[in-house]
């Protein structure tokens, strides 16, 4: 089944991030606890985890851009 | 918490410490983390996802000797040296802690030596000039926060040397926001004695004694990556630098696509772009006159 990724809401105080780097490409299979991408914000570096095993079909979130928390960073399938 | 005094005064083998603690060091449930204390050398750390030809003259730092290094935290571009004490604190968190709550306890330590100091977001201000600057990263349930703290640095070198963005670059890097500084060491104060200060006041656990294979992986991390060209300017976000005669676009620090005067430069493609690698070049392909002009404009 086709699902989005959401940013997780790590920030109580800002609204958004930068995204910094990408750990996967379309056509990756990734498993649950693996890095997803990096983000950085207010001078914090924190990496995001899948939470489950997903196949990346498409980054909606260009490294460098900014996106808000709760936002899709990306289109995956669950495997 | 425990301390470490680290021996070493060389940002490599520091910026690999701090990796190592964060990703590596099984800290016990009950461990209440590490302090890390260290002064380096004259050099510059930039922020992990910075740009580094963006952030420094390459030119500037070769005359000044002084190399660039990159650093696990976000934020922006920072100047150490012997006269700046560096503190990072890396522990195991439940609930993810704030700036905060490692600055108000500093803050306060250096209140006690009768300083104004003033947390504000992610700096200590002393009669609103920066006394420290702090980034923090999140891995595997660890944080790492880290700060510099200005006792008797070179304020002269710091300005020449950062704060002075080349606008000829773009890039989606993450940019540095310069801001007023200023040392603490004119209230009597030296970096020994913060030290001990901040032992007294963190360090209830006594000293941290690192073993031999624990110094060992420390020093092949810090010279298989933060001593490397790869990791400190090849980790650089793709970037496209333009003025009238130059046009560059470069990934990973190699140069994609170049052009000057208007005319492709196939001889730059594929090239590091490096002070020395671009110089050899542009002195087959120019006089040697117009070769230095190009030269100081891509990294001036």
């Amino acid at each position: 089944m086709e699902k989005y990724v959401k940013l997780p809401e790590i920030s109580k105080k800002k609204e958004k991030a930068i995204l910094c780097e990408w750990c996967a490409t379309p056509g990756d299979i990734i498993h649950s606890g693996e890095l997803l991408c990096v983000i950085e914000v207010n001078k914090v570096t924190e990496e995001i985890y899948a939470e489950y095993d997903m196949e990346i079909l498409c980054l909606l979130i260009e490294e460098g851009d900014e996106v808000a928390f709760g936002e899709n960073i990306a289109k995956v399938r669950n495997v | 918490m425990r301390y470490y005094l680290v021996p070493s005064s060389d940002p490599a083998f520091c910026l690999a410490l701090e990796e190592y603690f964060l990703s590596s060091y099984d800290f016990k449930n009950d461990d209440g983390g590490i302090m890390l204390l260290w002064k380096s050398s004259p050099s510059i750390i930039i922020g992990k996802f910075q740009n580094a030809y963006e952030e420094v003259s390459p030119l500037n730092c070769m005359r000044h000797n002084i190399c660039i290094y990159r650093r696990n935290t976000g934020g922006g571009a920072v100047y150490h040296d012997m006269g700046n004490l560096n503190f990072s604190f890396i522990r195991r968190y439940t609930e993810q802690p704030g700036y905060n709550d490692f600055l108000s306890p500093v803050a306060s330590m250096l209140s006690s030596f009768g300083i104004d100091a003033e947390v504000r977001d992610t700096m200590i201000l002393s009669e609103g000039k920066k006394i420290s600057g702090n980034a923090e990263a999140f891995s595997c349930g660890k944080v790492l926060h880290h700060g510099t703290l200005l006792v008797n640095a070179d304020l002269g070198e710091l300005s020449l040397l950062t704060g002075h963005r080349r606008d000829i670059i773009r890039s989606k890097a993450i940019k540095s926001n310069p801001y007023p500084v200023k040392n603490i060491g004119k209230a009597g104060i030296t970096t020994e004695e913060l030290k001990y200060s901040f032992i007294k006041q963190f360090a209830q656990e006594g000293e941290f004694l690192p073993n031999e294979d624990m110094l060992h992986e420390v020093s092949t991390l810090a010279n298989s990556k933060y001593d490397t060209w790869e990791w400190n300017w090849g980790r650089s976000p793709a970037f496209c630098l333009e003025n009238d005669h130059v046009f560059i676009e470069a990934r990973n620090g190699i140069t994609e696509h170049a052009a000057i005067f208007g005319d492709e430069t196939e001889a730059l493609k594929g090239q590091k772009l490096t002070i020395e690698g671009y110089k050899d070049i542009l002195s087959d392909l120019y006089d040697p006159r117009t070769a230095e002009i190009i030269l100081s404009e891509i990294f001036e």
